[in-house]
């Protein structure tokens, strides 16, 4: 593992969880603390921060966003705001470190259907389709490295990542 | 019946037994049912409460409605027959007393158990609603500290009362006073983490509030909050480089760079690496590295002779740089193989180059030569 190997996958938008089994090398790799302020001595020389919260990192950028990058920050944050909420809506247990099941949430979603509910999923997926949307949905968290599989062979099971406490700190932010 | 009899008994109807524990089933054949095995509830028939307290307690499984009784009655009783010992020395006294503290030590650790039991039931708990669990968990809580109280008094009488009356009490009180100190330790430490888990499902319960009432206010576009917190600190905001691309939004660098930028990263760590050796991190050795592919010399001289107000724009319009694409047969972008001779100039430590916070066309820091 080196710096060029974490600012290979960090620039891709990734944030980093210490709980990750695929990007735990690199969190493990940031934690030594030469190995940071190395890579973040770098990083603003390129006109980039690294940011180190509690069991995650990520990149940002030094410079102020242009307007455009602004509106799809936001744009994109909306979404995965709905996306835990939905999942929290249905899992209400799900946090960091804990497993969540794709047959869990689909029997969740079956018994609790309120209006609430779909209107949320309907601001995410126009798919009629509830298994394709389904899938999306896990889909999307895992691109958003919400979660995680925990074992190739079992379909059912994922990890929920430190990542979502990067999400969450926003709404202690706000209160 | 015999011991031996009730287990083949117990085994010849396992099926229906085992149905009536998992409660999915409420019959029970003529035998079962003559047996005390069950009990007969109207025309329902039900496992008995002592059966199912054994099957529970030896496979350590636990009702959140379990109920931790004190030991009152036990500390009433074993105060009485101190009082009559020491009245009448019989042996019978101190027989029933050694019987008492054996029997109170054994729930001691029947307790411990379950606590325990419990504790793990609790914090994996995922079928019950947030509010429901904090109840149980205060609920739960409440029967520790009254039971923490309860061995308290225990150990006030057993070493206050008990353990100076006989050599035989004070024999007993010895050999198990490491388990009693083990028992109270726990109890400590499972106070403690329940109340850490009433926090933090409480803290939970609030954000999935906050959550929904987000998700509402997305929905209604009335989110004006969420956007100003979001614009607040952009700084903090982690790089969404790939998505921007998909929308067309340019920013630096672009995914068919980032292999060649990670090479260019990884040469320079590696010169990093060995920065303790001034000799072997040199401009130069970079320069005759990068000669192979680029004539950097004829560049840098350039920004020398000139200065330059951006030196990336400097090196992308630079006839060296078009030479190069010309020869090449790597397929590199002239925006790609400029951009690993800016790294070159921007990397390395050089007085004359000053990096702006501004970002050029291409979306490149703007880096002055002065």
């Amino acid at each position: 593992m080196d710096i060029a190997t974490a600012f290979h996958t960090m620039m891709k938008g990734i944030i980093i969880s210490r709980n990750s089994a695929k990007y735990g090398e690199i969190a493990n790799f940031l934690l030594n603390e030469e190995n940071y302020i190395a890579y973040e001595n770098l990083l603003q020389e390129l006109g980039y921060e690294l940011n180190g919260e509690n069991g995650y990192f990520y990149l940002s950028k030094s410079d102020a966003l242009s307007s455009e990058e602004i509106e799809q920050f936001v744009q994109g944050h909306k979404d995965i705001f709905m996306m835990i909420s939905i999942l929290k809506h249905l899992l209400p247990h799900a946090r960091n470190g804990s497993i969540i099941r794709y047959t869990e949430f689909v029997t969740a979603f079956e018994n609790k259907q309120d209006e609430h509910l779909l209107e949320k999923w309907a601001y995410l997926f126009k798919e009629r389709d509830q298994k394709e949307s389904t899938e999306q949905f896990f889909k999307r968290l895992q691109q958003e490295n919400l979660i995680e599989k925990i074992d190739k062979s079992d379909k059912d099971s994922y990890l929920v990542l430190n990542s979502l406490d990067y999400y969450l700190s926003y709404l202690e932010s706000m209160v | 019946m015999t011991h031996i009899e009730l287990i083949e008994f117990i085994y010849t109807h396992r099926q229906e037994l085992d149905e009536m524990y998992k409660r999915q089933k409420e019959s029970a054949s003529e035998a079962l049912s003559n047996s005390r095995l069950v009990v007969k509830i109207g025309e329902k028939v039900e496992l008995a409460q002592s059966y199912r307290n054994f099957v529970d307690v030896t496979l350590n499984r636990i009702d959140y409605g379990v109920i931790f009784n004190t030991y009152d009655a036990e500390l009433q009783e074993l105060l009485k027959l101190k009082s009559r010992y020491l009245q009448e020395h019989k042996a019978y006294y101190l027989d029933e007393i050694l019987a008492l503290l054996k029997s109170i030590f054994l729930k001691l650790n029947q307790r411990d158990q379950e606590i325990r039991t419990l504790l793990i039931k609790v914090e994996n708990e995922n079928a019950l609603e947030l509010d429901l669990l904090i109840e149980k968990a205060m609920d739960i809580l409440e029967k520790i500290e009254e039971l923490n109280l309860a061995n308290n008094k225990i150990r006030e009488i057993f070493y206050g009362e008990l353990f100076t009356l006989h050599p035989k009490t004070k024999s007993f009180i010895e050999g198990i006073s490491d388990e009693m100190a083990t028992f109270i330790e726990n109890i400590s430490v499972s106070l403690e983490r329940l109340k850490d888990f009433i926090v933090r499902t409480r803290k939970l319960r609030l954000q999935n509030r906050q959550l929904h009432q987000l998700a509402s206010q997305i929905l209604e576009e009335k989110d004006q909050a969420l956007e100003e917190e979001l614009k607040l600190n952009t700084k903090n905001a982690y790089l969404t480089l790939h998505r921007s691309q998909k929308s067309r939004i340019k920013t630096f660098p672009d995914g068919s760079e980032s292999a060649k930028i990670i090479r260019k990263l990884r040469r320079h760590l590696y010169e990093v690496k060995v920065k303790k050796e001034p000799k072997t991190f040199t401009l130069h050795a970079q320069k005759e590295e990068q000669l192979k592919l680029v004539n950097l010399k004829l560049i840098e001289d350039g920004l020398k002779t000139k200065g330059s107000e951006d030196i990336f724009e400097y090196i992308y319009s630079h006839k060296e740089l078009r030479r190069f694409i010309d020869e090449s047969t790597d397929g590199g972008s002239l925006k790609e193989e400029s951009f690993k001779v800016y790294l070159q100039f921007v990397i390395p430590h050089n007085p004359h180059v000053t990096l702006s916070h501004h970002y050029n066309d291409h979306n490149i820091r703007i880096a002055q030569w002065t």
